[in-house]
């Protein structure tokens, strides 16, 4: 406990850290001006307009209703037959309903899920660059050989600098989500828009900072093994764009369920997160290929993250304890 | 004596890095009490044994131990009694120096009175609140010893403390190696320049390529090695040959010569004499480690037994 309070005490000095988290925070006033833009009523004058589309599109209707019906079923018949399947082209939706000219802004639960899915990149960079940066400039400046000229124990000393950074991760990520949820919802507020507090809002909170804490242990995690700011960096990055999103999101079938991309954003915003899979077969008149819609769950996403958490975690434990300072 | 009797104790202790020995079977005591010099050219191992006694490199094999403590196995237990600045001061250099040893000392568990007092004895109180990297060196090594003291140690281990340093952070790192010692904590310091060292060195141990060429009293091992010629001629590649060939140790110094372990200028101006060679200039300069160093391994295998052991000790 000693030395991982000392470690704390370290990692609230350093000026580096406080900026990247003060910066971090300030970033969710920006979402409190997006929430505001899209949860903006339609003025009086988009009103007018739409009122008159709308009445168009009905006039319309009136007129040649009948017959884009007819039109619609008349193609629908000829291509299940073509197909030899039954295709439905949905024929009896086309009438015009006055909803689709008259726009509402989203639900704020729905809103908030979604910006979540974009937000998260800032959360998890920030958290990153301070678990590394809080790690890898012990290493740059050569501290931790005095460091380790008073404290020995590699282990300790290890998991005391890992606990510091996953404390200051959680507590980041907490504060962050709070703020941000805030700044959403005040900017639905300011815009007239009804704001519903919902207790899934509450378990986002907790869930991105669980979040934020595993992406700080992987950054100092990575750290440790490769002891450079920007190689530790470099490889966070080379591993979203090459594995996540080349080799996985792109090469490999099936890839994407692998993707941290999906899977922290499945845990995240606690839904589902989609994808399509292509899946070919090959009949007598040649490969016939269908998009198959698949899922990556919550649960799944949180079991993926910490996995991969803590492969960077022993790696970087048995690299610190046996390698050279 | 014992293991225990000494303040470190190696035992072909060595490590190499892809396949190169940088310690090939050191043998090394430094005595519990005194100013132990630990010399060596640059790339000898006097860091890589350094670091291996403070467990930053792991040894390949061999035994090393501290106050009798196997390290770096049993490290921990002896670590506190051991203060080191191993090459230069390494802090965190937004710090200040105040924050620097604060954080060390709350390691150690050392009370929050014995940062100010390390402040005080090493005269680092009045700026302690600057950042470190506004620091000369001679603050940095101030700040350095300062840290080290925080354990009270009874062993403090000083790599190449004087690098970089001007005569007067030099002068003061000296006195401070020697008041400490004289305190009665056992002060091992590692150097490239035995001139440095010999005029605070109660003890020295030379090694060269990772092993152990001679060790004693200061007056043991340089004893009759000290001493050079610099010799300016006009031909000194002619010259250099006529002493070569009469047995001398020389080597080129700029235009000059340095003829090493000659003690008697009449002897040189005599062998060129001889030749019809005829000196400009002729002065005798004090020995350093580089002339004692080319003595000890002059016609000898690298790694000979050493000439002299400390007194006590054995002749390994």
């Amino acid at each position: 406990m000693r030395l991982l309070g000392v470690e704390l005490t370290r990692l609230r000095s350093r000026l580096a850290i406080v900026l990247l988290l003060s910066i971090g925070l300030a970033s969710t006033a920006l979402f409190a001006w997006a929430a505001f833009g899209s949860a903006q009523p339609m003025t009086d004058a988009q009103l007018a307009e739409a009122e008159t589309q709308w009445e168009l599109a009905r006039q319309d209707w009136e007129e040649t209703g009948d017959e884009q019906v007819a039109s619609c079923e008349e193609a629908e018949a000829a291509e299940s037959e073509a197909a030899g399947e039954e295709l439905d082209f949905g024929c009896d939706e086309l009438a015009p309903q006055r909803e689709w000219f008259f726009w509402q802004p989203p639900p704020f639960d729905e809103f908030v899920g979604a910006a979540l899915s974009s937000g998260q990149m800032i959360l998890c960079l920030v958290a990153l660059m301070v678990g590394v940066t809080f790690v890898a400039a012990e290493f740059a400046s050569g501290s931790i050989g005095t460091w380790l000229t008073f404290e020995p124990r590699r282990i300790p000393v290890f998991v005391s600098k890992i606990g510091a950074t996953a404390l200051a991760g959680l507590l980041f990520g907490l504060v962050w989500t709070a703020l941000f949820m805030a700044a959403n919802a005040a900017g639905y507020a300011l815009a007239g828009s009804e704001v519903t507090i919902a207790a899934t809002q509450v378990h986002t909170v907790a869930r991105a900072a669980v979040l934020a804490m595993a992406v700080a242990v992987a950054g100092a995690g990575l750290a440790f093994v490769v002891r450079h700011t920007a190689a530790a960096l470099g490889i966070a990055i080379g591993y979203l764009i090459g594995v996540d999103m080349i080799l996985l999101g792109a090469v490999v079938p099936g890839g994407q369920r692998w993707t941290l991309v999906n899977n922290i954003t499945a845990w995240i915003t606690g839904r589902p997160v989609s994808y399509y899979e292509d899946s070919c077969t090959v009949e007598a008149g040649g490969t016939v290929c269908d998009w198959v819609e698949r899922t990556v769950s919550m649960s799944q996403g949180g079991v993926v993250t910490l996995a991969m958490v803590l492969v960077v975690t022993v790696v970087a434990l048995l690299t610190f304890r046996h390698r050279d300072v | 004596m014992t293991d225990g009797d000494w303040a470190i104790v190696t035992k072909d202790l060595r490590k190499s890095y892809r396949g190169r020995a940088a310690v090939d079977g050191l043998d090394l005591r430094v005595p519990a009490h005194g100013v132990h010099g630990f010399l060596g050219p640059n790339g000898s191992g006097k860091t890589t044994t350094i670091r291996m006694l403070l467990g930053l490199v792991r040894a390949d094999s061999g035994r090393m131990r501290i106050f009798g403590t196997s390290v770096p196995r049993a490290l921990p237990e002896v670590i506190n009694r051991v203060g080191a600045i191993v090459e230069s001061p390494k802090f965190f250099p937004t710090f200040t120096a105040r924050r620097n040893l604060d954080l060390l000392a709350r390691a150690i568990g050392a009370p929050r009175t014995a940062v100010e007092d390390v402040l005080d004895r090493t005269g680092l109180r009045d700026r302690a609140n600057e950042p470190y990297r506004g620091y000369s060196l001679g603050m940095k090594q101030r700040l350095a010893i300062a840290a080290t003291l925080l354990k009270s140690p009874d062993l403090l281990i000083f790599d190449e403390p004087t690098n970089g340093l001007d005569p007067a952070g030099i002068h003061e790192i000296r006195g401070t190696m020697r008041r400490l010692a004289d305190e009665g904590h056992a002060v091992l310091v590692s150097s490239h320049i035995l001139a440095e060292v010999e005029q605070v060195a109660d003890t020295v141990s030379i090694i060269g390529r990772g092993r152990l060429l001679a060790s004693g009293s200061v007056a043991e091992v340089v004893g009759d090695r000290s001493g050079a010629v610099r010799v300016g001629i006009a031909d000194p590649d002619g010259a250099a040959q006529v002493l070569g060939t009469a047995g001398l140790v020389v080597r080129r110094d700029g235009e000059a010569l340095v003829v090493e372990g000659e003690r008697d200028p009449a002897r040189v101006t005599y062998l060129l004499a001889q030749q019809g060679r005829y000196v400009n200039s002729l002065s005798q300069v004090g020995a350093g480690l580089e002339s004692v160093f080319l003595e000890l391994t002059s016609g000898h295998e690298l790694g000979a037994p050493p000439h002299v052991a400390p007194e006590g000790g054995e002749r390994s």
